[in-house]
């Protein structure tokens, strides 16, 4: 608990976290504003209204995974912490679980910020109904649950890598890039990549959640969900056998 | 007299180099030891294993007769500078050593403790990124302290410190370890270490070249002479 309550102190008191956390906020609001001149009279593009921002929004938890781990090695504070925690599989575990956390919260405010913005917006339409709540429901806890696999994969990541700007461009650059050039052989195995998976998981919807689809393995937010955090595991495992077995400067 | 700090037969290669070359001494308990040598002849690499950041190539470094890293609550037995980073820059001093202090199991009270001692206190809630390199080394002093531990390990504390904080430091490390604690401190200011320590320990290219009290390893002369002696055959 101690190394969590520690984890959790960097990550709210760093820089870079107040700096994503505005971020995140001013983009999510922009997005909604730009998407008000769709929005018309009908339930449909009222709720997208609500709820576009969750397809660019996704990524921000993989931001902050990556930094959580990555400031460290930029700013030499590994050391301290790893005097700390000798144990550098507790530390890995800590940062994941604390990203994990993180990352669904800051994934909240995301959509937090676009249905206030949406609900001003549509004050303005003539005639537009409210949304609906499920779709409310449908999108915070989709985003959020995707926060937390998202922050645990970007501090795999970030602990496989170290290098804060090479963390960043290999993730974004398999997620936007790559993982089309390496998934092309796999045929329909490739729909189950990260990429794919992620805009999949944010779509989630409980009323169509089925215990029948996940076990048949069916392409659902629901295993997307369960799925990201295995990639995070398994990048993780990885880091744990590379890079984290490597000397701390 | 107990060796709280092993080094046994230590190697460390990187790529083929060797930094550290069978490097074997103890330290003493309760006493200062002035970890001497040239630049690039292996010191912070030493540490470095000594404190679990680093992969020994084959021997051992231990503390209290085990590796850092089976030590339970390292902090709290070991206190250790190791350079003037290490702190998150846009945090104030206090944060930083709460991030320590949360990790280690110390109690936050013990934070404003540390900082009077070094006596930064005043500078307790500016961000680092505005500390001079003296007060980072004072911040580092103070982290070191948070756990009050037995052993310190310290890797050039003295860098950035102008003379009257090198006057500070001796007296404060003196005062350390007239509080019975045992203290390894790294450096390259030889008329300050005369001063300072009581036991050197001088290795040079990674290897020992000699280990004794101030007095034996001086004879008549001054320590930087017989550090120059032993370490380039007596060049000045």
């Amino acid at each position: 608990m101690k190394l969590l309550r520690s984890e959790w102190v960097k990550l709210i008191t760093s820089q870079s976290s107040r700096l994503l956390l505005w971020t995140v906020m001013a983009v999510s609001i922009v997005l909604t504003i730009v998407s008000i001149p769709g929005a018309g009279p009908d339930q449909q593009t009222v709720n997208n209204l609500f709820t576009d921002t969750i397809y660019l929004s996704w990524i921000w938890a993989l931001v902050l995974g990556v930094l959580l781990v990555t400031n460290e090695f930029r700013h030499g504070t590994a050391v301290a912490t790893f005097l700390a925690t000798p144990k550098r599989g507790a530390v890995l575990v800590s940062k994941m679980v604390v990203a994990g956390i993180g990352g669904a919260l800051l994934h909240g405010v995301a959509i937090v910020m676009a249905f206030i913005t949406a609900t001003f917006a549509i004050g303005a339409i003539a005639d537009a109904p409210g949304p609906e709540i499920s779709v409310l429901i449908n999108a915070l806890s989709g985003l959020s649950l995707v926060g937390f696999g998202n922050g645990m994969l970007g501090v795999a990541v970030g602990m496989l890598i170290r290098n804060q700007l090479i963390s960043l461009a290999v993730l974004f650059g398999w997620l936007f890039l790559g993982e089309s050039i390496v998934g092309a052989p796999l045929g329909a195995l490739a729909a189950y990549l990260p990429a794919q998976l992620m805009p999949i998981a944010v779509s989630l919807d409980w009323g169509a959640v089925s215990v029948e689809a996940l076990l048949a393995f069916e392409r659902t937010p629901l295993l997307a969900l369960i799925l990201v955090p295995v990639y995070a595991l398994v990048v993780a495992v990885i880091a744990s056998f590379t890079t984290l077995r490597k000397d701390i400067d | 007299m107990s060796h709280p700090v092993e080094f046994s037969h230590l190697v460390k290669k990187y790529k083929g180099v060797v930094a550290v070359d069978d490097l074997t001494f103890q330290i003493s308990s309760g006493r200062i030891t002035g970890f001497l040598g040239p630049n690039g002849a292996g010191k912070s690499t030493s540490l470095r294993c000594l404190l679990g950041l680093a992969k020994p190539t084959s021997g051992e470094a231990t503390i209290f007769g085990a590796p850092y890293e089976a030590l339970k609550n390292p902090l709290s037995r070991v206190g250790v500078v190791l350079d003037s980073r290490g702190f998150s820059p846009a945090l104030s001093a206090r944060n930083n050593l709460t991030v320590v202090a949360r990790a280690s199991g110390i109690p936050v009270s013990r934070i404003g403790e540390v900082l009077k001692q070094t006596e930064i206190d005043d500078a307790a809630h500016r961000a680092v990124k505005g500390f001079s390199l003296g007060m980072k080394q004072r911040l580092s002093l103070a982290g070191a302290l948070l756990g009050d531990p037995e052993v310190l390990i310290l890797d050039e504390p003295a860098n950035g410190l102008d003379p009257a904080g090198i006057q500070w430091l001796r007296e404060f490390l003196r005062g350390l370890a007239a509080e019975g604690r045992t203290i390894l401190v790294s450096s390259h200011q030889l008329a300050e270490m005369q001063n300072t320590v009581d036991d050197v320990v001088i290795i040079n290219k990674g290897k020992l070249v000699t280990q004794g009290s101030v007095a034996e390893v001086m004879g008549k002369g001054t320590l930087e002479e017989a550090f120059l002696a032993l370490t380039t055959g007596g060049r000045s």
